[in-house]
């Protein structure tokens, strides 16, 4: 080790790009070499210049707060992420056998639930779901795949094994940034692509929109593809023009689109109406339709699910996915790959306590101080217990909390996440990162893992969270083919 | 291509160009100054007057002087006809259509906006103040550009132009309709050398100086500008070839018939004006007429597509 890397150290954890004698990892030797010879000052001009493309391209997430509204920059790591090609592919299995599994378990409980006829999954986890739409029930939507898009969140152990954190069914958001990560480091960094072997993660639009263009109820002429946006206020509303400007698909707002008396959903065009064949919605179940769900949503388009339901409009995913995108069915995972592919599970699971199960439950109340209560069904980190960081007073509100409502919670163990090293004041410092990769399900063929993912990682010291509405950034992730450095 | 896009790129061509005429406008006005004798009272109102906002103006400063109007026009984002505001509603109005337009025009775009909100702030010193300006019209031209060589000739490209040609049309009338008489007081606009001045400066806000020297190529007069300005056919800022223009973006967009007919109505109030007689208070009555006739079009075009 040479100066840059001088004093770098992770000391506890799994570090992504150096083994535990400080030696460089398959993959990311060239890496390391590299960025030792820019030297710091190089280092700091490649990082504004980073900055900079950001700021300029417009990369922006939103966040809210009491000042209302704010655009901010995406805030970008400019270290990369490697990870070797041969393990990515054994990961990119496992979370092709997940989904799959995922998409057979929604399917069933929309249809026949022969996985609670069996006892595998105890009927009150299904009974106060909160993402179970018994409006959905009896749909069979085309090739039974209900979650065409999900994003996972990926995190390894102290030893470096990758855990399935969570899955996300609903509208997972990120792959913009994956993608427009990549093009910034190469704006920044063109000399490392040079000299490494580093697989391209650009197609994923071209692979969602042959994955929508398959779902439309129409055949011999070419769909019309649509995004359904909440609009400008949502927070990944970068990421959906993104998305439409990428496929060439139309963006739309619920107030752009109405469903006529023959069921079929057009778009109000300057032409006069448009039909729309496929509908990649990113708005979440209970604001599609005020018709069926919630009568006072502004973002949806009312008979929306009548059209769905005629077959007119395929949507993805379709309504009521996230079923199976909820802590507590989270922990039965393992149990429902077994059940429905006859395998074993490829990519573990965190260890998880339910707390509604009493046993279990008693555990986490006599744990509280070590352990991470989540509730079943919010994201972005929001609403989270971190046990050894908490006051005894949040401890003890948790608790009531949990008494109170015990399908509503699960716990699973503070996780030692893996680091990697990332740009502070100049200086390389271990951070703490997650992976959430992008896995589109089609029912004409294999699904699709994107190469690599969206790198998260704890901007501060210690942090393990990631999230960027909570002072999370990002990193490029690059999978490097084997054989190179 | 959705009404509510349309509209989103009909009002980002109006925005930019209102940002663009603004700066053209401010710079012109500050090289103004500097030919005129000193203690010249220049009144400050009249570019309040040429975007109708003198209520507002009114509310938030005590005084026109150089100052406050500046800031004003410029930077302020209570105002909503700055360049800043302006800037601010271009960018997101396109905000919405990122999908639709070329890459680097919402990169320019969106550059300008964050360089207004910082950078042009400074706007009190006459030279930082040429500076922001020059900017601002050096990336409106940018955009311009970038449109002509990057964008398919599609219905929102005719849509952002057909935006940016009424905005013309009306900043033409606004400039026109606050006459150069009325940017200096009496006394000093009769002083010989003085009473080009004035009207070259309308010329310039509107950079339309060199191409009346070629065009017209008698000495600048306050007729001839008058005419130039509403009925020249070759200049692009004329009021005559905004007019056409828009026309030829319109008659490209699907069943345009009730705004086509609401162009030529205003295409005919310019043709039966005797122009030569459009002096004092008979042009200001004509360009009134004008900008009632414009706002039609614009509601016109609103009610076409934009609420189907």
């Amino acid at each position: 080790m040479t100066d840059f890397w001088a004093g770098y150290r992770s000391p506890g954890f799994f570090d992504e790009l150096f083994d535990a004698h400080g030696a460089p990892r398959d993959g990311a030797r060239e890496l390391t070499g590299q960025l030792e010879a820019f030297g710091p000052e190089e280092l700091a001009n490649r990082r504004a210049a980073a900055d900079l493309a950001i700021k300029s391209t417009g990369i922006t997430f939103t966040v809210y707060s009491d000042a209302g509204m704010i655009d901010r920059a995406w805030p970008f790591d400019v270290l990369p992420r490697t990870i070797a090609e041969h393990e990515w592919r054994r990961v990119s299995d496992g979370l092709r056998q997940r989904v799959s599994a995922l998409n057979r378990f929604i399917a069933d409980l929309y249809g026949d639930q022969r996985i609670i006829a069996d006892g595998v999954l105890p009927r009150a986890v299904l009974d106060q779901s909160v993402n179970f739409r018994p409006e959905c029930v009896g749909m069979r939507p085309p090739g039974d795949i209900w979650a065409h898009i999900c994003g996972s969140d990926l995190v390894r152990d102290g030893n470096g094994e990758f855990h399935v954190l969570e899955d996300n069914l609903r509208v997972p958001s990120g792959v913009s940034y994956m993608v427009e990560n990549r093009l910034v480091s190469k704006r920044v960094f063109p000399e490392l692509f040079e000299r490494h072997r580093i697989l391209p993660v650009d197609d994923y639009p071209s692979e969602l929109l042959d994955a929508l263009n398959a779902l439309s109820p129409r055949t011999g002429i070419t769909p019309n593809v649509a995004l359904l946006s909440p609009g400008v206020y949502n927070s990944a509303f970068f990421e959906h023009v993104w998305l439409a400007g990428q496929m060439g698909a139309e963006l739309v707002q619920g107030t752009d689109l109405y469903v006529d008396r023959d069921d079929c959903v057009y778009a109000r065009t300057i032409y006069g109406p448009q039909r729309v064949d496929v509908i990649y919605r990113r708005v979440d179940d209970l604001f599609l339709d005020p018709d069926v769900f919630r009568s006072d949503s502004m973002l949806g388009t009312p008979g929306l699910m009548r059209a769905w339901r005629a077959g007119k409009v395929a949507l993805a995913n379709a309504p009521g996915a996230g079923v199976a995108d909820d802590k507590v069915v989270y922990a039965f995972v393992p149990e429902i790959i077994r059940y429905y592919l006859g395998e074993e599970p490829k990519l573990p699971n965190v260890p998880s306590w339910l707390c509604m199960d009493p046993e279990q439950r008693e555990y986490v109340l006599a744990n509280l101080d070590t352990l991470v209560v989540k509730p079943a069904n919010e994201s972005g980190g929001y609403g989270m217990l971190i046990g050894p960081r908490a006051t005894p007073a949040e401890r003890e509100r948790f608790a009531e909390l949990i008494r109170a409502n015990p399908r509503n919670y699960m716990a699973q163990p503070t996780l030692a996440l893996s680091t990697a090293p990332t740009l502070v004041d100049g200086r390389a410092a271990p951070r703490h990162v997650d992976l959430r990769p992008f896995i589109v399900s089609r029912p004409d063929e294999d699904a699709f893992v994107t190469m690599g993912g969206l790198t998260r990682v704890a901007l501060r010291e210690g942090s393990l969270v990631v999230n960027s509405s909570q002072g999370g950034g990002s990193k490029d992730t690059w999978i490097v083919q084997d054989g190179d450095a | 291509m959705l009404s509510r896009l349309a509209q989103n790129l009909f009002w980002a061509g109006r925005y930019l160009e209102r940002a663009e005429s603004g700066a053209r406008l401010i710079n012109a006005t500050t090289l103004l100054l500097l030919d005129l004798p000193r203690q010249t009272e220049f009144d400050w109102r009249a570019l309040v007057e040429i975007v109708g906002a003198e209520a507002l103006f009114a509310r938030h400063y005590p005084d026109a002087t150089e100052e406050s109007v500046m800031r004003f026009l410029s930077s302020d984002r209570d105002h909503p006809g700055s360049i800043a505001s302006s800037l601010a509603h271009a960018r997101e109005n396109l905000r919405h259509t990122r999908d639709r337009i070329p890459r680097e025009v919402w990169e320019e775009v969106n550059g300008l906006h964050l360089y207004m909100a910082d950078e042009g702030q400074h706007i009190e010193r006459r030279l930082a103040r040429s500076r922001v300006m020059e900017r601002v019209v050096r990336s409106g031209r940018m955009v311009a550009g970038l449109l002509e060589s990057g964008m398919s000739r599609d219905a929102a490209y005719d849509m952002l132009q057909l935006g940016m040609a009424i905005e013309r049309a009306d900043m033409t009338t606004r400039i026109l309709d606050v006459r150069a008489s009325d940017l200096l007081a009496d006394d000093v606009a009769d002083l010989p050398p003085y009473q080009t001045v004035q009207w070259i400066s309308v010329l310039k806000s509107l950079s339309a100086f060199q191409m009346y020297r070629r065009h017209v190529r008698t000495r600048v007069t306050g007729a001839g500008v008058v005419r130039f300005l509403l009925t020249d056919t070759a200049f692009p800022r004329s009021l005559r070839y905004c007019l056409a223009h828009a026309g030829q973006r319109l008659a490209r967009l699907p069943e345009p018939e009730p705004c086509t007919r609401q162009l030529d109505s205003a295409l005919a109030v310019l043709e039966q004006a005797e122009i030569s007689a459009l002096t004092g208070h008979r042009l200001s009555e004509f360009l009134d007429r004008m900008q009632i006739e414009l706002n039609r079009l614009n509601d016109a075009i609103g009610a076409r597509y934009f609420r189907p």
